[in-house]
């Protein structure tokens, strides 16, 4: 009698199925069919019921046969872990009075430092001979008649430092002009430069950035200020560092600060001591604490804080989720990643930015069995096959890798998902150790859309496809240099809105980026996020598998899971573990199907076993 | 092939026999503002198109700006002749246009994305005092502009069109729709 049994393995992102026929159960399986498509809805709740059915559809299609022609269909018995991540700055840059504009306008004009009171355009004629100013000119005033007021201006013997500028117009200005002078533009909110205040003004040279303004010292000379004074200038310092133009104004009310925001405590409590963490440390400092508290059994931040309020979201998210009250929920695993972001200045004048310290945080609940079976008793419902739950998803994992040919044990597998990072050993002999852990690809999405600042809340996550694809930079209307400096040419011209871009090459084509970010600085935010998530994780998952909690005691590890399809991530891994004397490769599922459907093809392979050993 | 050798490499700009002389001007402030010299060049091509494609063939850049009574177009040596790189109407006043297309000309020689005429033209002529302050996430951002958009007086069709268009524009980028 042969049997049709389907395994499906619902994961944070993709939910995974594997159908297989079974004539006899000594002999394996043989696969007919695979899917995976989008989970629908968080994992482990009803909402990826539509998913399951969806992949099944399309496995079943796959393997030429209906869902109804099913005779079972399995689960995996507890997603043990659901995942949640949050990010919050722990610094923030406010100025109370208008006394900065430091931006990186796409062309200043001009270049040098240029000191003096800042005065209207048409207030030019009644300047006194040889007083030092700074020109304000609104966008009433076209670049034309700005350059002859003030050639007459300097003519006169009016001693005209440089300027600020509304419209785009600084070079036009600029060289329009007898001497080079500083001149800063689009400075949108221009009728809130203060007048008659002294003020700075410095472009730097081409191809380089300022130096005096973003040096507490170097305003301090030009402002003439007492120690005192320079201490409160160090956070305007800090806001104009990297830019190319910036404009300082000494207003005597002037007060800019850098508020740090009370970070708060984080409390973990493990199973051999609590630890108190500051969150000012960083993520370093939250990792070590995490390593002395042993096994996690929660993790709570000071009230009132933000880590607090982060904390207790994720809290209630798991609690809307889960459906056990708030008290119920304990975090078991962490991962804080420290990160730069930009901040609009709060205060500023021309939409300035500032980098700020930042955490992010990954955390991860357990579940329980309770939810999976109600998912199975509505998906028997759906679809009107027999559900079963299925075993443990490690152990699952294992079995579906060791389908990769040349594979044998014994065998570390590292899960890189979407919401985990997993380890699972396999010994001869010994049970299945496994280790689920917090942060994994969403994690990295996460960090490169706050490292860089990207739209969100968008169907199409450019964040997510940055972390999936390679970058190329179109150099041409027929060729691209792709990150890695090779050139590729075109036939047939490429689109004029791709040309100087930095773009995407994907399957479907180039994809423009919409960012002003170089090719380098995205490449280096993406390879740092991976990095210090998926690196991270991996080696803190090995070390608590691994015999003797030491490495080179694994010998093997196959890498499963959909972030093992990333496109540079094994190679990061096999770089990083070969210091250990580890071999690492990413497996092949059935000889087919790559890194995916480990766990949806284990399901199938364990019942084979079970029902082989009754 | 002498005249090209000993001439300072230039975008070269030729009009069209009724555009006005003034639009060169326009395109050569837009050049300037990316820093690429500009050089009038005349050729006896009748055909707005093809004569963007001369300038573009004599100039040593490689790239050229026909203007015509009503259109200004970009043109490179590497194109097919019939497939300008780019081309703008004049919807509006000749002079934006003219300085978009030679800001775009520069923009081809130090490889900088092109700026599109749509983006700027209701910006440009409603100037828009940003916001300061807008620490909410991006989201609420988009969401607090629109009503500031509303706010301004809107008495002519073709600007409420420019601003829609812009709005559209705006929400397709950041994928909303």
């Amino acid at each position: 009698m042969t049997s049709l049994i389907a395994g499906i393995d619902v994961g944070n992102a993709t939910t995974e199925v594997a159908i297989a026929e079974i004539s006899d159960f000594q002999r394996p399986p043989r696969f007919l069919g695979s899917s995976r498509v989008p989970t629908t809805g968080i994992k482990g709740t009803l909402s990826n019921i539509p998913g399951m059915a969806l992949a099944l559809r399309a496995a079943a299609e796959d393997a030429g046969i209906t869902v109804g022609d099913l005779d079972l269909a399995l689960l995996n018995e507890a997603t043990p872990v659901i995942g949640d991540i949050a990010m919050e700055t722990i610094t923030e840059t406010i100025i109370t009075e208008s006394t900065m504009i430091g931006h990186n306008p796409g062309s200043p004009g001009g270049m040098g430092i240029g000191v003096g009171k800042t005065i209207h355009i048409q207030n030019l004629v009644s300047v006194g001979r040889g007083e030092p100013v700074i020109v304000v000119v609104p966008k009433a005033y076209d670049f034309e008649v700005a350059a002859s007021l003030i050639k007459r201006a300097l003519e006169a013997g009016v001693n005209v430092q440089g300027g600020i500028i509304q419209a785009d117009d600084g070079v036009l200005i600029a060289n329009r002009l007898p001497k080079i002078l500083p001149f800063v533009d689009e400075v949108g909110l221009i009728d809130h430069v203060p007048l008659n205040m002294l003020a700075a003004v410095e472009v730097g040279e081409h191809g380089q950035v300022i130096r005096q303004l973003c040096n507490p010292y170097g305003i301090a000379t030009l402002f003439e200020l007492t120690p005192q004074e320079t201490q409160m200038v160090i956070p305007i310092a800090k806001a104009l560092i990297g830019l190319r133009s910036a404009v300082v104004i000494r207003t005597p009310a002037g007060d800019v600060q850098t508020r740090r925001i009370p970070a708060g405590t984080l409390k973990l409590i493990g199973d051999t001591r609590t630890i108190v963490v500051e969150m000012d440390g960083g993520a370093d400092a939250i990792m070590e604490g995490l390593i002395q508290a042993g096994r996690l059994e929660d993790v709570e931040g000071e009230p009132g804080t933000n880590v607090g309020g982060m904390v207790e979201r994720v809290r209630q998210t798991m609690s809307d989720v889960t459906e056990k009250p708030l008290k119920a929920i304990k975090i078991r695993d962490i991962l804080a990643v420290d990160c730069l972001v930009p901040q609009k200045v709060f205060g500023g004048l021309a939409q300035e930015f500032s980098m700020e310290n930042a955490v992010g945080l990954a955390a991860m609940v357990n579940t329980d069995q309770l939810l999976m079976e109600r998912l199975a008793l509505a998906l028997a419902q759906e679809i009107g096959v027999r559900v079963e739950l299925g075993g443990v998803e490690a152990n699952m994992a294992i079995l579906g890798t060791l389908t990769t040919p040349g594979i044998d044990m014994p065998l570390a597998i590292l899960d890189l998902g979407a919401g985990s990072t997993d380890a699972a050993l396999m010994m001869k002999g010994q049970p299945v150790q496994s280790i689920h852990l917090a942060g994994a690809g969403n994690m990295v999405s996460l960090l490169i859309q706050r490292e860089l600042d990207l739209p969100t809340g968008s169907n199409v996550d450019v964040a997510e496809q940055i972390k999936r694809f390679p970058l190329a930079k179109v150099e041409s209307l027929f060729h691209i240099r792709n990150e890695d400096n090779s050139v590729r040419f075109f036939k047939e011209p490429l689109d004029p809105k791709l040309f100087g871009r930095v773009a995407l090459v994907t399957k479907s084509g180039l994809v423009p980026i919409p960012t002003e970010h170089t090719i380098e600085r995205i490449r280096e935010v993406r390879r740092e996020a991976k990095r210090r998530v998926f690196l991270r994780n991996s080696l803190r998952a090995l070390r608590t598998i691994a015999p003797l909690g030491n490495i080179r005691n694994i010998e093997f590890v196959a890498i499963v899971g959909g972030s093992g399809q990333d496109f540079e991530l094994s190679q990061m891994l096999m770089n990083k573990l070969a210091e250990f004397g580890t071999v690492v490769g990413t497996a092949n599922i059935r000889g087919k199907l790559g890194p995916v459907n480990a766990v949806a093809t284990g399901l199938v392979l364990s019942y084979c076993e079970r029902q082989r050993g009754k | 092939m002498d005249v090209k050798e000993q001439e300072r490499p230039s975008i070269h700009v030729a009009l069209m026999p009724g555009a006005d002389p003034a639009l060169y001007r326009w395109v050569q402030i837009g050049a300037e503002e990316e820093g690429v010299p500009c050089r009038l060049i005349t050729a006896a091509v009748h055909d707005l198109v093809t004569l963007a494609y001369e300038a573009a063939r004599s100039s040593r850049f490689n790239i050229g700006v026909a203007v015509s009574e009503e259109t200004v177009v970009l043109h490179e040596r590497h194109m097919p002749l019939e497939k300008p790189v780019m081309s703008l109407k004049f919807t509006g006043r000749a002079d934006y246009y003219c300085r978009v297309m030679g800001a775009n000309a520069a923009r081809m020689v130090v490889r900088k994305p092109f700026r599109f005429a749509d983006e700027e033209t209701a910006l440009s002529e409603k100037p828009q005092p940003p916001r300061p302050n807008t620490t909410l996430p991006q989201a609420y951002a988009v969401a607090r502009q629109k009503p500031a958009l509303a706010n301004v007086p809107m008495d002519d069709p073709e600007q409420v069109a420019a601003l829609v268009a812009l709005i559209v524009q705006k929400l397709n980028e950041r994928g909303i729709r």
